[in-house]
């Protein structure tokens, strides 16, 4: 070690609003806040089921109060911007794929994703409309 | 040699999380406010699709693999966000992911 190391001064709780790279990295790390708390109240809505119809009803009225509503939104906000950053990681985290003797794109690679992504919503809401 | 490492086993519900979450949670809030299909969460409905092991099946891995998703990737930014204490932040991610995990299955069950 050098006698007089050179430690640059990086503020410590701030230091990603710095540069708009570092915020969309912070940002992109933060959905997960979200979901977790998504998931706390997916967790609450399973034990108020299970408690009987007044619980569970209650439980519904208050996803769907103002309040709800807006807690919600805040998280439908974080879950898009999670799905968007997931996508564009997408094709840096896999293996390059091949089709005979070509590569596949990795701009490919997200439109897929973006492709499945429509496909299981559509799905998913056919079955909630039709089942 | 080097000692196996538990990495794969953080990374492959992570990833699986991470996939899932980025498919289907927009669409489950849109279902949950009610903005679209209102009726379709309603007590009957949610309990019908809950009392047979496929649904709770289902709903154990839309809840569950998420909710790690979200506990490990909260365990690698708290390093961003200034906590440093490696251990206590991965006991207080995973211990609540499994409290998660323990009421999912036990309510699950209950239904």
């Amino acid at each position: 070690m050098s006698r007089k190391p050179y430690v640059r001064e990086v503020p410590k709780f701030t230091w990603w609003l710095k540069k708009k790279f570092y915020t969309e990295y912070m940002l992109r790390e933060a959905t997960c806040i979200a979901v977790a708390i998504y998931s706390a109240l997916l967790i609450l809505g399973l034990i108020r089921l299970s408690e009987g119809p007044a619980e569970y009803t209650a439980y519904l009225l208050a996803m769907r109060s103002p309040l709800g509503i807006i807690l919600q939104l805040i998280i439908l906000a974080f879950a898009l911007y999670h799905t968007i950053t997931w996508f564009k990681l997408a094709p840096k985290g896999m293996p390059p794929i091949r089709i005979g003797d070509e590569k596949v794109e990795p701009k490919m690679i997200v439109a897929a994703h973006y492709a499945g992504w429509v496909g299981v919503s559509l799905v998913i809401l056919l079955f909630v409309g039709l089942v | 040699m080097a000692a196996p490492s538990h990495k794969p086993l953080v990374w492959l519900p992570f990833a699986a999380g991470g996939m899932l979450a980025a498919f289907v949670l927009p669409v489950l809030i849109l279902l949950t406010t009610g903005f679209l299909f209102p009726g379709a969460v309603t007590y009957d409905r949610a309990h019908a699709f809950a009392d047979n092991w496929l649904g709770k099946a289902v709903l154990l891995v839309l809840i569950l693999l998420p909710m790690w998703h979200a506990a490990h990737r909260l365990r690698i930014t708290a390093h961003d966000f200034g906590i440093h204490n490696d251990t206590a932040v991965r006991w207080a991610c995973y211990m609540l992911a499994g409290i998660g995990t323990i009421l999912t299955v036990v309510f699950l069950l209950a239904i």
